[in-house]
């Protein structure tokens, strides 16, 4: 899912005042329900997801700009 | 004797003065300070004994007017210039150099004034910044604590966190040019969320690359939002100045650049909590309803009804016939059939929606509270019984409690129950 964080946050904020307002049906607050807990679960993910990537920008000799992993030690 | 004409005293007085004093260097107290609405700046600069006027002339209003006012003292470079129609003679000033501020200083101010005019600081021109990160580009020195801090405190806020970090000198030769370049590629790298320009702290001179016009204007230009952060809270360049956002200090930069993840789960939590009891409320009312229906007094009358004539056609079956009877207990069946698929599926529905709620619930219970209790928060037990307590009134006074803490516990006994 190429959703942006931000987004679903934002659309799981939607949905509680959706839900809160109190107008929606209940078909539609169970899939209001099923769609919040989903993108909870993308959040939370999102959040966990640990990829350790630190890459520096750096010009090859051709003087071209490439991306390299990095070799920066983290301080303890 | 030589009888003068005024204006041909005036014209060798002139002819002398402008000629022995082409170029002055003067220093002095400011009085008099009087900017006018032609631009042009006048005020008169003074010592224990003496006073000479000054202009500034309007085109000359790029040089730095810093610290120009009543009482600074000032050294100042320019010509006299005699005015013959008003009997006065007249500095005209090209430099001024406060004194006791280094040059430096007034190197600062000048660019930072210029720039100022030209609209680079205005408010309108800074960029929000985004309010999450997926990667973010640095740029900044590779080798030292700096860099290493940095990294250590994004992994800690958010441990998926992507950053590029673009090397660069921070001082010395060609350091500035370093620096703006590096902002535009990183520029053109793209997929860039933030970018964090800055060092670690030192002299005014160390700093002195973010004070320079190609960084400031690199900043300027960024299409992505900067952060400056530039030595430590007290140093001010001019990068801060231009820059969407300053942060005291590079570590500072990405706690203000990246969320911090555990606030997040926290914000997360009670939005699921809210989703949860909104939904399980609709659930609870829609069943409520469909018991109230189920035990209507209008309900009832309808199968009472339904009995009552069956019962009698029951007795009648024989003479009447099988086969009418028989239709009347299918039209029976039929609404039975009815009755019990419309709260089939209103029960199905709701049961389906609880039964969600409650694998929300049991994940929940799940996570672990001791995260919470972490970040400061504590449970409060009735003794003996250890139950949880959620409100004041469930105490008393006199009663014993126990606090959990995220560490340790302390048994306490209640002395007001119910204080607000």
């Amino acid at each position: 899912m190429q959703m942006k964080f931000e987004k679903a946050l934002k659309r799981i904020e939607d949905i509680v005042e959706a839900l809160e307002q109190g107008d929606v049906s209940l078909d539609d607050s169970l899939k209001l329900f099923e769609e919040g807990q989903s993108l909870l679960k993308f959040c939370r993910e999102k959040l966990t997801k640990v990829e350790k990537k630190v890459k520096v920008l750096i010009h090859t000799e051709k003087g071209e700009l490439k991306l390299k992993d990095a070799q920066i030690k983290e301080k303890e | 004797m030589k009888v003068y004409k005024v204006s041909e005293i005036t014209a060798e007085i002139k002819g002398f003065l402008e000629n022995e004093f082409p170029e002055i260097w003067i220093e002095g107290e400011i009085t008099d300070y009087r900017p006018s609405s032609s631009g042009h700046l006048y005020f008169s600069l003074k010592d224990e004994f003496a006073l000479i006027s000054c202009i500034i002339w309007k085109e000359n209003r790029t040089l730095s007017t810093v610290g120009l006012k009543n009482g600074a003292k000032v050294r100042m470079f320019g010509n006299l210039r005699v005015y013959a129609k008003g009997g006065r003679y007249n500095l005209q000033v090209e430099r001024v150099y406060p004194i006791g501020i280094g040059e430096l200083q007034i190197k600062f101010e000048e660019l930072k004034q210029k720039l100022d005019r030209e609209g680079l600081f205005d408010m309108s021109h800074k960029k929000p910044l985004p309010k999450w990160v997926n990667q973010i580009g640095i740029v900044t020195a590779i080798k030292g604590a700096v860099i290493q801090d940095m990294i250590k405190v994004a992994r800690r806020r958010y441990p998926g966190i992507r950053i590029i970090v673009r090397p660069s000198k921070v001082q010395g030769e060609g350091a500035a040019q370093d620096i703006a370049q590096g902002i535009q590629e990183l520029n053109e790298q793209g997929k860039m969320d933030l970018l964090i320009v800055g060092r670690g702290g030192g002299s005014i001179e160390d700093l002195w690359a973010f004070n320079e016009e190609v960084v400031v204007r690199a900043i300027y230009d960024s299409k992505i939002p900067v952060i400056s952060a530039v030595g430590h809270e007290i140093d001010w360049t001019i990068a801060d100045f231009v820059a969407d956002m300053r942060a005291p200090t590079p570590s500072a930069a990405v706690e203000i650049a990246i969320p911090d993840s555990e606030e997040i789960f926290e914000k997360l939590s009670i939005l699921e909590y809210r989703i949860e009891y909104n939904l399980r409320k609709k659930l609870e009312n829609a069943w409520d309803k469909i018991k109230s229906i189920e035990k209507s007094y209008g309900l009832r009358q309808v199968f009472d009804l339904i009995h009552t004539h069956w019962q009698t056609l029951d007795e009648f079956g024989y003479r009447i016939g099988k086969s009418f009877a028989h239709s009347l207990k299918q039209k029976e069946t039929e609404i039975e059939l009815i009755t019990q698929r419309f709260f089939g599926t209103a029960r199905y529905f709701i049961e389906r929606g609880l039964q969600k709620i409650n694998i929300v619930d049991a994940k929940m219970q799940g996570i672990n509270p001791r995260a919470t209790l972490k970040r400061g928060y504590s449970v409060c037990y009735k003794l003996p019984e250890r139950k949880i307590i959620k409100t004041s009134k469930a105490l008393s006074p006199q009663e014993k409690i126990e606090i959990e803490f995220y560490e340790g516990k302390t048994k306490c006994e209640v002395l007001n129950a119910n204080e607000i």
